[in-house]
């Protein structure tokens, strides 16, 4: 089992970053990093301390989100942990959510977290 | 049935042990240029081209529908064993089928891609059989403004769908309309940018222009990289199971089916061929997968192969179905198809079904014969056609090159030629380079002198009044689907930047 | 295809990598030129009316240039990430490049002096070279075989003609 982050550029996925490191240390579980835009952003193999592993979505795939579930599948996560940002309901209503499409579809828990938020 | 009676008498013409051996001939060629790692079905078709004209018309076509479906065969092979797609058609089908032989699942995988690729095939070769005609028939009474809206929504479509930027789609399109123009204007008779140049006075020829883009451009696009590339990888473990269980093929049996209904509408909306069902059906499989007790989708889910394969062959025979009765091409593939027809002196449209009756129904039966061999050929010897990986690439591509040479020499034995093709595939290898998609320069090329003398045709008989282009109702209900793929286009490009609040 | 948020600041001696990509819009004003060039010295019939031979080109050069700018704006902005892979001095291989296109070029100049199984040998040989083919002498060997092979089923067998060139005089 693993907890897996949903990683992009952004101070809500450095929150969601975090709130894994934190999440995969109290359930003593492997931590994944989903790097969403397909660059690998953390250069070490840790992530404040913790050992990680990093996946990519396939380069040719139009749907990263969907990649990020197949890989949450494939490595039987027991958690994905995503940063949310604050949006209009028209935004979403007109151009879609990849936030709700994670929550949505994932089949693994989903905690999302917040910018700023500090884990305990 | 007046088709039922008219196909069977298409099988009776096709039927041949000469046409018989054509259409082998075919599949195998189209088969192994599809596995061949970078090579795509449209590249076959291409480079097959020149080589039939030294055939009659309906052999050479029997040949064509074998290379044309072959290579779909083919470009999904070498995307499950190797995870190199011959085409943007099998990217979709790559990622579940080289999951599943990652996880020593080849020959299953092989197996449901080719039923897959099948049971599309046939559902759109019935679906042309029946419907082309009437589409012909409805086509019968389009004027020139009806055809100008027609390559106007071809054009949009193609050049903002196939590339990631609308700019360089249309630039391609551009260019493609430019080479169109060159040689004698057909309604005044002015001579056009020839440059004083006897060669150019019958307008470029197609033929150079197909094979140095697809061809020539690729191996030189190759060639700069081959040594730079990573190497894909080649499964070493062949799976230990060969045959798909009933389960299995229970399991991939509903997805087989949407993929052919998603596929079946794209062939005749010109949108560059089966890149979009195929990815259209992979996503709607992901989301069904996820709904369900043990989603597969990521460990290699055998729906994620069926349903894109069926697609994607359901799409390619539409396609045919568009040409012959509208003279639409929808894809490069389709394209060139149509540069062959122009060869023989053939023009696909509304009143081929009438003038050249005894070619259409022999190659349509055609595609259903080309579909039973290439599953024969292709069920139950994949893992073999990945042995032509053998052949080392350097003889390949100069194999490749050299057939170009020969091709271009035989339509047209002049140094003039083979230097103007030598210049084509240099310009569509900087096209290569830099994303330039090429798929639109072909469809401008093609049907450029449509669009050109539908427009002028309209103009003339309306005395220079632009009103004549919204006159009837169909040239409205095209304009309204064009504006439909702008809009859809415009909302994609605003959606990847505002959905993103991960 | 992502870009990278930082792409667009490159430091001063990279200014000019990864701009190649303006070869395109050059190319595009120059065919478009040609086609100004071409409009201006055509002979219309005098008889014609509107819309004449010149009126779809019209549309196209304008489209074309207009394209052509907003490529430039576009590679300017995007300036190509592949150039800056640090293995290599250029993206592409460009010696490979040459040996392909020069093969073909040789050719095409050549195929009526030499012949078809000179010439097409010829092109084999220095394609296989150019994409990296490391025993030049079999090559040699292999690249006759395919032409005369060629020539056989082509020339003898379907009737297409090529020319014999030097050996057709022996």
């Amino acid at each position: 089992m693993t907890v897996i982050v949903a990683r992009t550029d952004t101070p809500e996925s450095e929150a969601a970053l975090s709130a894994g490191v934190a999440e995969s240390r109290r359930r003593g579980e492997d931590l994944v990093v989903f790097n969403l835009d397909g660059v690998r952003l953390d250069p070490d193999d840790t992530v404040e301390g913790a050992p990680v592993s990093f996946e990519e979505p396939d380069p040719r795939d139009r749907d990263p989100v969907g990649s990020l579930l197949d890989t949450a599948t494939r490595r039987e996560a027991s958690l994905i942990v995503i940063g949310l940002k604050r949006r209009s309901p028209t935004g979403k209503l007109l151009f879609g959510s990849m936030a709700q499409h994670v929550l949505l579809e994932a089949n693994a828990p989903v905690l999302a977290v917040k910018a700023g938020a500090k884990p305990e | 049935m007046d088709q039922l009676q008219l196909l069977l008498e298409g099988f009776a013409g096709a039927l041949t042990p000469m046409n018989l051996l054509w259409v082998l001939l075919g599949c195998l060629i189209g088969t192994a240029v599809g596995v061949l790692p970078g090579l795509g079905s449209s590249m076959a078709v291409a480079l097959l081209l020149p080589m039939t004209f030294a055939l009659d018309p309906t052999a050479a076509f029997i040949l064509f529908a074998g290379v044309y479906f072959g290579g779909l065969f083919g470009d999904s092979t070498m995307g499950i064993l190797m995870n190199t797609p011959g085409q943007a058609s099998a990217i979709a089908s790559t990622f579940e089928g080289h999951a599943m032989a990652k996880a020593g699942r080849a020959p299953q995988a092989l197996a449901i891609a080719a039923i897959g690729a099948f049971l599309g095939g046939i559902v759109s070769a019935v679906a042309v059989t029946f419907a082309a005609p009437a589409l012909a028939e409805f086509a019968a009474n389009f004027g020139p403004a009806e055809f100008f809206a027609l390559a106007l929504l071809a054009f949009g479509a193609i050049s903002s769908v196939v590339a990631d930027s609308v700019v360089k789609g249309l630039t391609s399109l551009v260019l493609g309309l430019v080479l169109a123009t060159v040689g004698v204007d057909p309604i005044s008779g002015a001579e056009r940018f020839t440059f004083g140049s006897m060669y150019l006075f019958d307008g470029v020829s197609l033929v150079v222009v197909v094979v140095g883009m697809l061809a020539l451009g690729e191996v030189l696009k190759v060639a700069t990289r081959i040594h730079r590339d990573p190497k894909p990888e080649q499964l070493g473990a062949p799976g230990s199971r060969k045959f798909l269980s009933k389960r299995e093929f229970k399991d991939a049996a509903p997805a087989w089916a949407r993929g052919a209904g998603i596929g079946l509408p794209f062939g005749v909306i010109p949108v560059g061929g089966a890149e979009v069902p195929t990815f259209l059906s992979y996503d709607v499989e992901r989301r069904l997968d996820r709904r369900r007790r043990d989603p597969q989708f990521g460990k290699g889910a055998p729906r994620g192969l069926a349903g894109p394969e069926a697609a994607g062959n359901a799409t390619t025979g539409m396609a045919m179905g568009a040409l012959l009765a509208l003279g639409l091409p929808v894809s490069a593939t389709a394209a060139i198809m149509l540069a062959a027809f122009r060869q023989y002196g053939i023009q696909p449209g509304p009143l081929l079904f009438d003038t050249s009756a005894d070619l259409v129904w022999p190659l349509l039966a055609s595609f259903f014969i080309a579909m039973v061999v290439l599953l024969l050929i292709n069920l139950p010897f994949a893992q073999l056609w990945a042995k032509l990986l053998l052949i080392p690439p350097p003889y390949l591509y100069a194999g490749i090159v050299v057939f170009c040479g020969l091709g271009i020499y035989a339509t047209s034995p002049s140094m003039f030629d083979l230097l103007f093709f030598l210049g084509i595939g240099c310009l569509a290898f900087l096209m290569r380079r830099y994303a330039v998609p090429v798929a639109p320069l072909l469809i401008g090329m093609v049907l450029g002198p449509l669009a050109e003398t539908s427009m002028r045709d309209a103009l003339l008989g309306s005395n220079g009044d632009y009103s004549v282009f919204v006159a009837g109702p169909i040239p409205i209900v095209l304009y309204v689907l064009l504006l439909v793929v702008v809009a859809f286009k415009v909302r994609q490009v605003v959606v990847t930047r505002s959905r993103r609040d991960v | 295809m992502s870009t990278a948020p930082n792409a667009e600041r490159g430091d001063a001696p990279r200014q000019l990598r990864g701009r190649g990509g303006l070869l395109v819009p050059l190319v595009v004003a120059i065919v478009c030129t040609l086609v100004v060039i071409g409009m201006v010295g055509m002979e219309v019939p005098p008889e014609t009316t509107f819309p004449g031979p010149r009126f779809f080109p019209t549309i196209l050069v304008v489209a074309g240039y207009a394209l052509s700018i907003l490529l430039v704006v576009h590679y300017l902005r995007h300036p190509d990430e592949e150039a800056t892979e640090t293995q290599y001095r250029t993206y592409s291989d460009w010696p490979a490049f040459a040996w392909v296109a020069g093969s073909f070029l040789a050719f095409a100049v050549l195929l009526d002096v030499l012949g078809w199984i000179l010439a097409a040998g010829l092109l084999f040989w220095g394609v296989a070279r150019g994409v990296g083919s490391k025993r030049p002498l079999f090559d040699v060997s292999v690249a006759l075989l395919l032409s005369s092979l060629i020539y056989l089923v082509f020339a003898a067998g379907l009737g297409v003609t090529l020319p014999s060139g030097l050996l057709g005089g022996m």
